[in-house]
């Protein structure tokens, strides 16, 4: 299983905090947003891998199509500042 | 009065031993030379202090000022200044606020009001178009900040202390409404002087050179920040308690006295779980369109809730998890009139001196029971929050753990872990207030959390670091919000974070430093205008003073080099440019050599980028900018 925790606008903009999936759902990075979007409550904001921050297991990726593996926790989430 | 519109003309100076007033002298070419805000106040501080002058002395001077875009109508433009001799570190401290008296400060005639002398009794210096009273404040004296407030006319724009700055703790802060001018301690200046309050109400308005072109731009400001992904859509919807969860993702989040920089529990206290459980509205400073204040719910009442600062620094910092909790003690520290970071710093600090048996406070990490009360005993006074009033450097010289003293120059830091963000550290090093995350240059959003550029490479960031700081420093004289500086990077980097052409802008930065040390060195041959930094152009059409890019560039640098020269003269030695080693020689993770900050390789490219001497302005840069060369003895480089 892959779980996918959202954080930010991404987060807020969705309504959906975190979800668990399997790896044949999302076998990418790119496909967690695909399931993402299916989970969001109608008319809620839809993402993409390019306009999120991802991060798997800690280490961000900009690769679109970095494969996942079981038991992988990936991380989507919006830029941020403040002071 | 000043050829320049967008100024008032008049700075007030008040003396509060004689309860006298009059017109301190502040020239257009002063106006030119320094702008407003904290610049103006270093520079006026700079030609008063003296070799061994300290926050407590009679003729510390307090300035509170303006910039020229204050009351003119530009985005996030209320802000205002307040610096002295800081008591917490005995160097300058610049605190700078939002709220309305900067404002109404402008609305009464003046640019900047100077407060010297030391009143006998607690005292209210009210200001108005004609006048200056000084009121009998001992009704007020002993009341928390709000209760203080609202014991005043609604209809004057205020400035308090609470009992911590009546009590004359270290990092003790001036209210304005809700919003804190906190770090250094310029509260317990106030203290120190029986200065309970400034009130001020006026209705005078700055006039504007260019009003239809001003507003016109503003308009296109407005427009932009609205849009940016930054200031018109983090900032609004999480505030900057966003960080929280983007921290933790890098490695930032500094937790458990900065031994690391995860927390298992963050999500408990992040910016989004405040605003799915916690949130009641927004808010923010007048004339703001970020609006970036959370407000929640205390006792019933509605306040201000807490930002990424205290949130960092009273949760993961002291293990806690517990949210509601956090959000007591942030309006607890505000009516005592504190500053946050410095509390919550201090606070983690006398836990890890507990943990190592180095001085039992009571305070334990992961143990929240007791913060509250120790809230109240450090703004009175009270058994250990005596010592905790004196922050952790002062402790760390009593009890020991200088090592883990999370402090530079005597200031706390913010809740930015450096070592997963090392340019930040370096700015916290260097910062001529002590640690402060903003002085610093905040080279964090660049570092991983608006972009993404490598954060552990020392390579490029004493360039960076000296742009960015002065770059901030002018922003900030002009009077408003360093929040308008994130539109100066295009929204399309933060709303494309994997494309091709922000992957270049990332990778590309480090890679500038010879390019950005020639800005640095010759920026004033910038003589052009950036339509990405518009606070230049609003400059030019509020005032009429001709600013393009170089010069405004070369005021931030002049403000910075001013804060440094007059620190050397208050006893500022080399070697002040600093960290704990915890930060400089231990590894967040063991595993990886690179986690800790590379302070002393970083400090020889920021030293080269200012041209200074062992963090020294030498006579040539002085000179260069305009600034008076100390006339001490002890002034090694002239």
């Amino acid at each position: 299983m892959i779980k996918v925790k959202m954080f930010g606008v991404v987060r807020l903009g969705s309504g959906v905090k975190e979800f668990e999936c399997s790896l044949s759902e999302a076998p990418t990075v790119s496909a967690c947003f695909d399931v993402l979007n299916i989970k969001s409550a109608p008319g809620s904001d839809k993402f993409t891998f390019g306009d999120s921050q991802v991060f798997v297991n800690h280490t961000r990726t900009t690769k679109k199509n970095f494969a996942l593996k079981d038991g992988d926790e990936v991380w989507l989430m919006s830029p941020a500042a403040g002071g | 009065m000043s050829k320049y519109d967008g100024y008032m003309g008049k700075v007030l100076f008040i003396d509060l031993s004689k309860k006298t007033f009059g017109e301190f002298p502040w020239s257009d070419e002063d106006r030119k030379r320094t702008l407003g805000g904290k610049i103006m106040a270093a520079d006026i501080l700079y030609h008063h202090i003296h070799p061994g002058m300290t926050a407590w002395d009679e003729d510390n001077w307090l300035v509170i000022s303006t910039g020229p875009l204050t009351g003119c109508g530009v985005p996030s433009s209320s802000r205002f200044n307040i610096s002295t001799i800081s008591p917490l570190t005995g160097v300058l401290t610049s605190s700078n606020s939002g709220g309305d008296f900067g404002l109404m400060l402008k609305r009464c005639g003046y640019d900047a009001a100077i407060i010297s002398g030391k009143a006998s009794s607690p005292t209210r210096i009210h200001i108005t178009e004609d006048d200056v009273q000084f009121l009998d404040a001992t009704d007020l004296w002993g009341l928390e900040c709000t209760p203080a407030q609202e014991a005043l006319p609604k209809e004057f724009a205020k400035l308090v202390i609470g009992p911590a700055g009546e009590n004359k703790v270290l990092y003790s802060a001036v209210l304005s409404g809700e919003r804190c001018s906190g770090r250094g301690g310029v509260g317990a200046v106030f203290g120190d002087k029986m200065l309970k309050a400034v009130t001020a109400k006026g209705f005078k308005h700055p006039s504007v050179y260019d009003k239809g072109e001003l507003v016109k731009l503003c308009r296109k400001w407005t427009n932009k920040m609205r849009n940016h992904a930054i200031s018109g859509r983090q900032l609004p919807k999480l505030g900057t308690a966003g960080l929280v969860s983007p921290m933790e993702a890098r490695g930032l989040l500094a937790t458990k006295n900065f031994s690391d920089g995860h927390f298992e529990d963050f999500d408990m206290v992040s910016g989004e779980t405040l605003s799915e459980t916690k949130l009641l509205r927004n808010s923010g400073c007048t004339t703001c369109v970020m609006q970036c204040t959370r407000r929640c719910e205390v006792d019933g009442k509605d306040v201000k809730g807490p930002e990424l600062e205290i949130l960092g620094l009273m949760g993961p910092n002291i293990l806690n998890n517990d949210l509601q909790k956090i959000i007591e003690w942030n309006y607890e520290i505000d009516e005592m009139g504190m500053d946050a970071i410095s509390t919550a710093g201090t606070i983690a600090f006398a836990m890890e001196l507990n943990e190592k048996g180095l001085y039992d406070s009571g305070l334990q990490f992961g143990k929240n029971d007791n913060i509250s009360q120790m809230i109240s005993d450090i703004a009175h006074r009270k058994g250990a929050g005596d010592e905790l009033a004196n922050g952790s450097r002062k402790m760390a010289e009593k009890f020991g753990g200088m090592d883990f003293a999370i402090q530079s120059k005597g200031m706390e830091l913010s809740a930015y872990e450096p070592r997963r963000a090392v340019g930040q550290g370096l700015g916290y090093a260097t910062s001529n207030r002590g640690g402060c995350h903003l002085n610093a240059g905040y080279l964090v959003f660049i570092e991983g959390l608006g972009l993404d550029i490598d954060n552990l490479t020392p390579n490029g960031k004493g360039a960076l670091c000296v742009m960015f700081q002065n770059l901030m420093e002018a922003i900030s004289a002009a009077g408003v919000c360093l929040f308008t500086s994130y539109p100066i990077f295009p929204s399309y980097v933060f709303d494309h974070p994997n494309a091709p052409i922000t992957k270049v802008v990332t990778w590309a930065m480090p890679h500038l430093g010879p390019i950005i040390k020639l800005m640095n060195q010759h920026g004033n041959v910038l003589q052009l205008y950036i339509p990405l930094i518009p606070h230049t152009k609003a400059i030019e059409l509020a005032t009429g003073m001709r600013m393009k890019l170089g010069t405004y560039l070369t005021i931030g640098e002049r403000g910075w080099n001013t804060e440094r020269v007059a620190n050397m003269v208050l006893g500022q030695k080399p070697g002040a440019d600093t960290l704990p080693k915890k930060l400089t020689d231990t590894c967040q993770d063991p595993s990886d050599e690179r986690t800790k900050v590379p302070l002393d390789e970083m400090l020889k490219s920021f030293y080269a980028n200012r041209q200074w001497v062992n963090g020294a302005p030498t006579a040539k840069v002085l000179k260069r900018l305009k600034i008076d060369i100390p006339d001490v003895d002890a002034y090694p480089y002239a």
